[in-house]
This record gives structure tokens, C-alpha cells and sequence, in this order.
């Protein structure tokens, strides 16, 4: 089984059928997770039973992994009165954390303790970790390389999606595909979205995104490409 | 210089203030409660400036940050003020940038806010735990009452306790609980074999370490009224295991929680990255005087993560 980890509300998450017709495709929600069925004991996590759509579901059944989620959201959670919401949303993130790091099939992209699919990285880490790439940023738009939606529209020149050691380029961005791959080495990501945008020195990155669209047409050929299912699971890289 | 950051009522950061300056090192001090009247100029590059309303610190003057900052938001001072305040808006843009710093900076910090998140998830941090070459509880995280009743009938006593970082009381399960046992498929709960034997806290300062053991009757001693502590000398092969588990957790600083069984056996239960140590401290002040002492040099300053997330497991 291809897992999804995503929103209820997730639109793009039912996309991953599209991409790999021939693999059984589950979406786990955080109304799966607090759903009666999951039982794991860390020292057989192998042998451990997860809900995934409402159906429980052998974890050793599972082939790959891709996590749309960044955290559970309290709003999320309608089933949990009001004041529990807040702790209980805190105990599933830690639940997936734990749970996406110990899987031992590919996972796209491994959590982190300040997000479920990446590093979590703050803009100055990404600023840093990008300078060491030798790629150029803004010190004015540290605070609008969140991963999350920036607060204004930048005017975007480019974006480069990484995944694995493959790229795909749109627009104009300002280095070669070496020094992306690396940032996403850097980050310990397999996937990585980077948009850049310009000013009278060129092009700089402006915004990073951990999480992979899977509605964009662009982005699920790459997944295709990179990410193929076979008969017995998935199989990595290109032929 | 040694910079502070946190609140000046916080008793781990107001005691090794008082030793800092006992031992006359210069200290920075930035007050969340002051709000956003800091300014912090960086590039994520070049050296910038930190300036407070009593300050003006060129970051490449500071050897090393002692950081225990609070959720600013929930500090009295923001009581009320929308999160769309500007307020609001620039107080939590310091906060980033700070944090951001100290993630990055070329200097010892204890801790790093990247490298504090392993005991957000409890069994993540286990994981890392059984890894160091401790013994750790056999746990079970489940939404399934059946699974719990199977877990109980296999290890008899059982402790039940959160899965993330918030603070919950460590409790056995009991009647009570068992009578209301199918409420938890409403959230994953991880319930732990009990583990009978002594309990042991060792803060961890470098590859020096402080361990105590903790006379208690309570489950959970930190809720205990008789609770008493003793320093102790630790076997040198539990002592080293103690170090390079913070080693792997990215940690200058942490406070160890061990428990050697009847058996004597040394399970680890967890590591906490931010330490309120005073509780353990007030006997010796051995721990304040030895964390002063490396804030005040900058030795033993860790390599900047490099997407170090998950690596640990691997």
C-alpha cells in the first residue's frame, strides 16, 4: 500500500490514485488516528496495525509513504470536545512523528519534531543552509522562506522541484541543478519545492516548501518517474 | 559574553545569571517579558548586532546563549493582544530570529532550538534511548482497548503517560482507569510496562555529568511532597552511556531519567533537553557552577545541524 498522510480536507491527496493506478492507495487522516484499531508496540512496530481510511491495516503492509501533513490541526479534530483539542492534537503529531520516522519502506518526505514531512527549519536555517549552497537569498525576505504560504504575492521567477537526485526546472531560477540537490541533501529531504524570484541582481530563493502538490501535473510526473510501483512495492530512481 | 533569554522569574536562567555574575562574566539578558524591545540585525551571514533597551551586543562578541524561552504568547504582557496586533507581529518575528540565530550561530548554545524537539515525541525519543544501549519499558501506543487488556495481562503493572512533550503526570493504571479503558480509541495513548527500582537523574553538562538519586514513594516524583535526592557516583559504563546519548541528541545540556531495576538493570525513560535543574541543585549548586563555568568559555560548542531529523534512527 501507498500511504498518504494528509488532511481530511486535503483535496490533492485523492490525486496520488491518478499518479499510481496500479498500487492500493490508503489516505490516513487524523480521524483515522483517533479512530480504535491502532495498536503498536515499539519492540515489534513490524508487526503493528494502524487505520488508514477507516479499515485497520497491517504496517507491514505498507510500501511507501508520502506525507502531505505539516502538523495535526486542532481544527481537524470535530469528533474531541473543544478543550481537548489542543492536547489531542499534540498527541497525534507526536504519534506521527514517531510513527513516519520508524517506517522502514521510502517515506517522502521523514519528519521532523517541527513538521511531518521535513526539517521544520526556520527562514534563517534555510537562509544559511541555502548561502552554503551558494545560492542566493534576501536578507529582506527571511521571514517569507516559511514552507507556509509567504504573506504577500512575490513575484516569482522560478521553481525548481527536487526529489531524490532528479529536478525539474520552471521559469528562470539561478544555478544548476547541483546546487538544489544539495540543499535538499542538506535538509534531509527527498523532496524539496524552490522558488525563486528577482530583483535588479538576479534571481534569489524566496520560498521553500517540504510538502510535494500532488495536483500539479508537473510535480506528480516527477513523483511518477522517480517513486515507481512494481509489483511486489516501489522501486526508487529511474530504470 | 554570555547571553540570556528567557523570563528573569525562570529559576534555571536566574540562577546561573547569579552565578555568571558571580563569576563576574558579562551577561545579556533578553526579557521576553520586555516584549518586542529587542532588535536583532542579521543576515543569516555576516555579523550582525543585537540591541536591547539596556544593550548593544555585536553577535560575534558572544561566546555562548543560554536559551529557555517561554510560548511568548502565552506571558501575561501578550494577554489579550490579537496574534494580527503589530505587537504581536514583531514580537514573534524576534522570536523567530533569535531562535533562528541560535540554531545557526558559531557559538555554544544550550540548546539549540532544532535540537530540542526528540521529547516532543516520547517514543521517537525511546527509539534513540534503546539505541544509546539503555534498557527502556516495552511501550505499547494504541487506540485499541483490546490491545491495552492484552498488554496488561502480559507485564501486570502498567503506567500510562502522553505520547508528545506536554507535561502529564505518570500514573499506573488502575481500576478507575481500566473501567473507562474504551474511551481510548478518541486518542493513541502510549501505556509502558512498570518498572520496579530506584530512581536516578543525571544532568549531563558536556561529558561531565551530575547524577542523583531520587528517594521517593510516588510514581512520578516530581509530584511527590517526600521527595529527596542524593548525589551519587554512577557505574563509569552508565555514566558514559548518559554522555553519548546527549551526544546523539545534539544536546550540551539534558537531564538523563534512569531507573536501575532489582535486577540491576539501568532502563532509561527520557532525556529532557531543557532541564529546570534548580529543583535538583539546591543541596550542591554543583550544576550551576559547572554550566556557568562552560557558557562562560564557549567550550564544547556542537557542529550546526545539518538535517540531522530522523538521522538518529538510521
Amino acid at each position: 500500500m501507498l500511504l498518504i498522510v494528509a488532511s481530511e480536507l486535503d483535496t490533492a491527496a485523492a490525486q496520488a490514485s491518478r499518479i499510481w493506478p496500479e498500487a492500493r492507495v490508503g489516505i490516513m487522516t487524523p480521524r483515522d488516528l483517533c479512530s480504535g484499531g491502532t495498536a503498536i508496540e515499539v519492540d515489534a512496530f513490524g508487526e503493528g496495525k494502524v487505520v488508514v481510511q477507516g479499515q485497520v491495516e497491517a504496517v507491514s503492509g505498507i510500501d511507501a509513504a508520502i506525507s502531505l501533513l505539516r502538523a495535526v490541526p486542532q481544527y481537524e479534530l470535530w469528533q474531541i470536545d473543544d478543550a481537548d483539542r489542543p492536547y489531542v492534537a499534540s498527541e497525534l503529531t507526536a504519534f506521527l512523528y514517531y510513527f513516519l520516522s520508524r517506517l522502514e519502506c521510502p517515506v517522502l518526505n521523514r519528519p521532523s519534531a517541527h513538521l511531518l514531512s521535513g526539517p521544520g527549519w526556520g527562514s534563517m536555517q534555510w537562509v544559511w543552509a541555502c548561502r552554503q549552497c551558494d545560492l542566493r537569498t534576501r536578507p529582506d525576505s527571511l521571514h517569507r522562506l516559511e514552507g507556509a504560504a509567504p504573506p504577500e504575492p512575490l513575484p516569482r521567477c522560478g521553481t525548481v522541484h527536487v526529489l531524490d537526485d532528479q529536478t525539474f526546472h520552471e521559469g528562470r531560477t539561478q544555478a544548476d541543478a547541483g546546487h538544489y540537490v544539495r540543499l535538499a541533501r542538506r535538509a534531509g529531504v527527498r523532496y524539496l519545492a524552490i522558488h525563486e524570484s528577482e530583483d535588479q541582481f538576479g534571481c534569489y530563493v524566496s520560498l521553500v516548501d517540504t510538502v510535494p502538490n500532488l495536483a500539479d501535473p508537473r510535480v506528480a510526473d516527477l513523483l511518477k518517474n522517480q517513486f515507481r510501483w512494481r509489483e511486489h512495492g516501489f522501486a526508487l530512481g529511474a530504470d | 559574553m554570555v547571553l540570556l533569554w528567557g523570563l528573569t522569574e525562570d529559576g534555571p536562567l536566574s540562577a546561573v545569571q547569579a552565578e555568571l555574575e558571580r563569576q563576574k562574566v558579562p551577561v545579556a539578558f533578553v526579557d521576553q517579558r520586555l516584549g518586542p524591545k529587542y532588535t536583532l540585525d542579521f543576515d543569516g551571514v555576516k555579523p550582525g548586532t543585537l540591541v536591547g533597551p539596556d544593550f548593544s551586543v555585536a553577535l560575534d562578541t558572544i561566546v555562548s546563549v543560554y536559551a529557555r524561552p517561554y510560548n511568548f504568547s502565552e506571558l501575561d504582557t501578550f494577554e489579550g493582544v490579537e496574534s494580527s496586533d503589530p505587537t504581536w507581529l514583531e514580537m514573534a518575528r524576534l522570536e523567530e530570529r533569535l531562535s533562528g540565530w541560535c540554531d545557526v550561530a558559531d557559538v555554544l548554545v544550550i540548546n539549540r532550538p532544532c535540537q530540542m524537539g526528540s521529547n516532543s515525541s516520547k517514543p521517537f525519543q525511546l527509539e534513540i534511548i534503546r539505541k544509546a544501549g539503555f534498557l527502556t519499558p516495552e511501550t505499547l501506543l494504541t487506540t485499541d482497548a483490546e490491545a491495552v487488556r492484552r498488554f496488561i495481562a502480559k507485564h501486570g503493572q502498567v503506567i500510562y503517560k502522553s505520547i508528545s512533550g506536554w507535561r502529564s503526570v505518570v500514573k499506573r493504571l488502575g481500576d478507575d482507569e481500566l473501567a473507562t479503558i474504551d474511551d481510548v480509541s478518541c486518542c493513541p495513548t502510549q501505556f509502558q510496562q512498570y518498572v520496579e527500582g530506584v530512581d536516578y537523574r543525571v544532568h549531563v553538562i558536556g561529558d561531565e555529568i551530575h547524577p542523583m538519586r531520587i528517594v521517593s514513594e510516588q510514581d512520578d516524583y516530581r509530584y511527590a511532597q517526600d521527595t529527596e535526592m542524593l548525589p551519587v557516583t554512577l557505574p563509569a559504563e552508565v555514566a558514559d552511556r548518559c554522555v553519548r546519548l546527549c551526544r546523539t541528541l545534539d544536546l550540551h545540556f539534558g537531564g538523563v531519567d534512569l531507573r536501575l531495576s532489582p535486577d540491576g538493570g539501568w532502563y532509561c525513560f527520557e532525556v529532557n533537553p531543557s532541564p529546570g535543574f534548580t529543583y535538583f541543585d539546591r543541596q550542591t549548586s554543583s550544576i550551576v557552577r559547572a554550566l556557568a563555568s562552560c557558557l562562560a568559555t564557549g567550550a564544547g560548542k556542537t557542529v550546526v545541524s545539518q538535517g540531522a531529523h530522523c538521522a538518529a534512527l538510521k
